[in-house]
C-alpha cells in the first residue's frame, strides 16, 4: 500500500489532498494536535478539533491512530507527535521572526544578478586573471597560493604587510583588508602565519582601471 | 485597516527607520572590524555609537555587554543553550514561549529548583506581566513583549541575560535584536555560535573579550542602523510612549471586559489582550474581525501553548489584540464594537 503523505491538513494543503484524491492516489496526512487553521470550514484539519470527522467538497477525513493496511475512500488522519520543531522545512530551521527587510533587499539583489550571471561570471573570470597577470611579477612581492577567484593575497617581502595595507589607504585611497582574515588555518597552509597577507578583492563594480591603479601602488609601495 | 497585532512586531515601524538601514546599504562600509579602512572606521564607529546608547537606554554600565543578535529567539538560545546542559534544572517565572519552551525540551531541562531561573517577563498572550526575581540564582529574562514598553534598568533588574527584539516595541526592525548580559553571565556563558570575528584570529577559540565572544560573523549592519533610528525616536518620547501603553492597557481592559459571550483572559498589564469567544470559535472570530471590519489581530496559540495550559484555553487558543504606540483610542473602540457584534 503506497500512501502519498501530506503534512498539514489546512485550508491550503486540503486543496493539495482533494486534489490528489480526486485523481486517484491514496492520500494520507499529518496534523498537529491543535491545528491552527483559520478557515476552519474548508480545512480536513477539523477532523482533529471534532475528534472525528471533517468533509470538504467531495473528500472526507478522518482521525485514525494508525494507517489503514487498505486503501480507505476517506482520507485517514494521524496526528504527529509535537513538543519539538515543527517536522517541516523550512519551519524546522526557521524559528523567530525572520529578517524581513534583509530578506526583500536579497530579493532585489536576484532580481540584478540572476538575469547578468553569465556576464557576472565572466567578468569575475577576467578580473582573477587581470590581477594574477597584474600583481604576479611585482619586486618585492609574492602572490601568495593559486587564486581562481578574484581574490587574491600579497605577501610584502622588505616590509610588514600591515604597514603596506594602511600605506595603500594613506597615499592611494585603496582600500584592502590585511592581517589573518579570521583563517589563520589558510595562512598555515600558505606559509604566511602569523603575519598574515594583504587581501585584495574585486566586485563585478571593480574597473580594469582600478585594478591598475592598484597594482601601480602595489609596485611603487614595494620599492 | 486596524493593526492590532503590535505583539507579534510593531507597526508602523518608528520614522526613520527605513530611511537609515536604506542608507547603510547604499553608503556604509559592507563590513567592520575586518578592513582597516576609513570607510570602516567609520561604520564601526557609528555602531559602538548605537551599542553605547543602548546600553544607556537598558541601563548597562558597560556597553561591551550590549550583544547584537538576529532576533529574541536566537538570544534566548544563545543563553539557554550555552548555559545549560541536558538534565539541569531550571525554575520558571511567567509561561514560556516556545523560543524558551523548544530550548528547554531539546535540553531536557526539568522544572525544579536549580541554579537558573527563567522568567518571561511580559506574556505575550494575556499581556500578564512577572518580576524578575533577586538572588543568586543566574536569571535569563525573555523581554520580548516589555522592551520598549516598560522602563528596564538592567544592571539593577536581578537579571543576568536579557533577550530583547529590535522589531516590537523598540519599533525598529526584523532581523536585529540584543541580549544584553552581567558580568558573572558572561563569565558562565559558553559561545553557542562561533566563527569569524576579526580579533584574536590566531586562536581557535573564540575572543575572550566582549561583545565579540558572542557575535561570530558580519553583523546586520542595516538592522542595527535601523535600530539606532528607532532608539532616536523612542528615547526622547519614552515617558509619553510608557505612558501611552498604560493608557491603552487600561482602555482595553475596559473595553473588552464586559461584552456577552467574550471572556478577557488573564491580568493584562502591557497592551496585550487575549479574547476567549464563548459561543464561537476564536479562529473563526479572528477571521470575521478580518474579513467584515478590517482589524488585524492574532489568533491561534501564539507560539505559546504553556500560557493557554495556564490559561485554561487549550488548545483552543484565543483571539489576541495587541495595541501599539501608533494605535488610537478610536481604533480601540472600535475594535470593541465589532467584537460586540460578533459575539451576539
Amino acid at each position: 500500500m503506497n500512501w502519498v503523505i501530506v503534512r498539514g491538513a489546512g485550508d491550503i494543503a486540503t486543496g493539495t489532498i482533494i486534489r490528489l484524491k480526486r485523481c486517484g492516489f491514496s492520500v494520507a496526512a499529518l496534523e498537529c494536535s491543535r491545528p491552527t487553521a483559520i478557515r476552519r470550514n474548508v480545512a480536513l484539519s477539523q477532523a482533529v478539533c471534532t475528534g472525528g470527522e471533517a468533509t470538504v467538497e467531495d473528500v472526507t477525513a478522518r482521525l485514525v491512530s494508525s494507517l489503514p493496511e487498505e486503501e480507505t475512500a476517506f482520507v485517514p488522519l494521524l496526528i504527529d507527535p509535537d513538543c519539538e520543531m515543527p517536522p517541516v522545512l523550512p519551519d524546522r530551521f526557521e524559528p523567530g521572526t525572520l529578517n524581513l527587510p534583509g530578506i526583500m533587499g536579497l530579493g532585489a539583489a536576484l532580481d540584478y544578478i540572476q538575469p547578468r550571471f553569465e556576464d557576472i561570471r565572466a567578468r569575475a573570470q577576467a578580473q582573477t586573471a587581470a590581477m594574477k597577470a597584474l600583481f604576479s611579477h611585482i619586486p618585492g612581492v609574492s602572490v601568495v597560493g593559486e587564486p581562481a577567484l578574484p581574490v587574491l593575497s600579497l605577501d610584502f617581502r622588505n616590509m610588514d604587510n600591515a604597514l603596506a595595507a594602511h600605506r595603500l589607504e594613506e597615499e592611494y585611497g585603496i582600500q584592502t583588508r590585511c592581517g589573518l582574515q579570521c583563517a589563520p588555518a589558510a595562512h598555515r597552509a600558505l606559509g604566511t602565519f602569523p603575519r598574515g597577507t594583504v587581501r585584495l578583492s574585486a566586485g563585478y563594480a571593480t574597473t580594469d582601471g582600478e585594478l591598475e591603479q592598484a597594482a601601480r601602488a602595489v609596485r611603487e609601495i614595494a620599492v | 485597516m486596524i493593526f492590532l497585532d503590535n505583539a507579534a512586531g510593531a507597526w508602523p515601524k518608528a520614522p526613520g527607520v527605513g530611511a537609515a538601514m536604506a542608507a547603510c546599504i547604499e553608503r556604509a562600509a559592507p563590513n567592520i572590524a575586518r578592513g582597516g579602512y576609513t570607510l570602516a572606521y567609520d561604520t564601526a564607529e557609528a555602531v559602538t555609537d548605537i551599542r553605547c546608547r543602548l546600553a544607556d537606554f537598558f541601563g548597562v554600565t558597560d556597553p561591551r555587554r550590549v550583544i547584537f543578535t538576529p532576533g529574541c529567539t536566537w538570544g534566548l538560545n544563545i543563553a539557554l543553550s550555552g548555559l545549560l546542559k541536558p538534565g539541569d534544572r531550571a525554575r520558571l517565572i511567567g509561561p514560556p514561549h516556545n523560543a524558551v519552551a523548544r530550548p528547554l525540551h531539546r535540553l531536557s531541562i526539568t522544572e525544579g529548583s536549580g541554579g537558573v531561573i527563567i522568567v518571561t517577563h511580559g506574556s505575550n498572550v494575556s499581556g500578564a506581566v512577572y518580576d524578575i526575581p533577586r538572588g543568586d540564582a543566574l536569571v535569563i529574562v525573555d523581554a520580548a513583549q516589555t522592551a520598549g514598553i516598560l522602563p528596564i534598568a538592567f544592571d539593577d533588574s536581578g537579571a543576568d541575560a536579557m533577550a530583547i527584539p529590535g522589531h516590537k516595541g523598540l519599533m525598529g526592525p526584523q532581523g536585529i535584536g540584543l541580549l544584553l548580559l552581567s558580568p558573572r553571565m558572561a563569565e558562565a556563558l559558553e559561545p553557542v555560535v562561533l566563527g569569524g570575528t576579526g580579533s584574536y584570529s590566531d586562536s581557535g577559540d573564540m575572543p575572550p573579550v566582549l561583545p565579540d565572544r558572542f557575535e561570530p560573523g558580519t553583523l546586520n549592519l542595516p538592522g542595527i542602523m535601523g535600530l539606532g533610528a528607532a532608539l532616536d525616536y523612542i528615547q526622547p518620547r519614552f515617558e509619553d510612549i510608557r505612558a501611552r501603553a498604560q493608557a491603552q492597557t487600561a482602555a482595553m481592559k475596559a473595553l473588552f471586559s464586559h461584552i456577552p459571550g467574550v471572556s478577557v483572559v488573564g491580568e493584562p498589564a502591557l497592551p496585550v489582550l487575549s479574547l476567549d469567544f464563548r459561543n464561537m470559535d476564536n479562529a473563526l472570530a479572528a477571521h470575521r474581525l478580518e474579513e467584515e471590519y478590517g482589524i488585524q489581530t492574532r489568533c491561534g496559540l501564539q507560539c505559546a501553548p504553556a500560557a493557554h495550559r495556564a490559561l485554561g484555553t487549550f488548545p483552543r487558543g484565543t483571539v489576541r489584540l495587541s495595541a501599539g504606540y501608533a494605535t488610537t483610542d478610536g481604533e480601540l473602540e472600535q475594535a470593541a464594537r465589532a467584537v460586540r457584534e460578533i459575539a451576539v
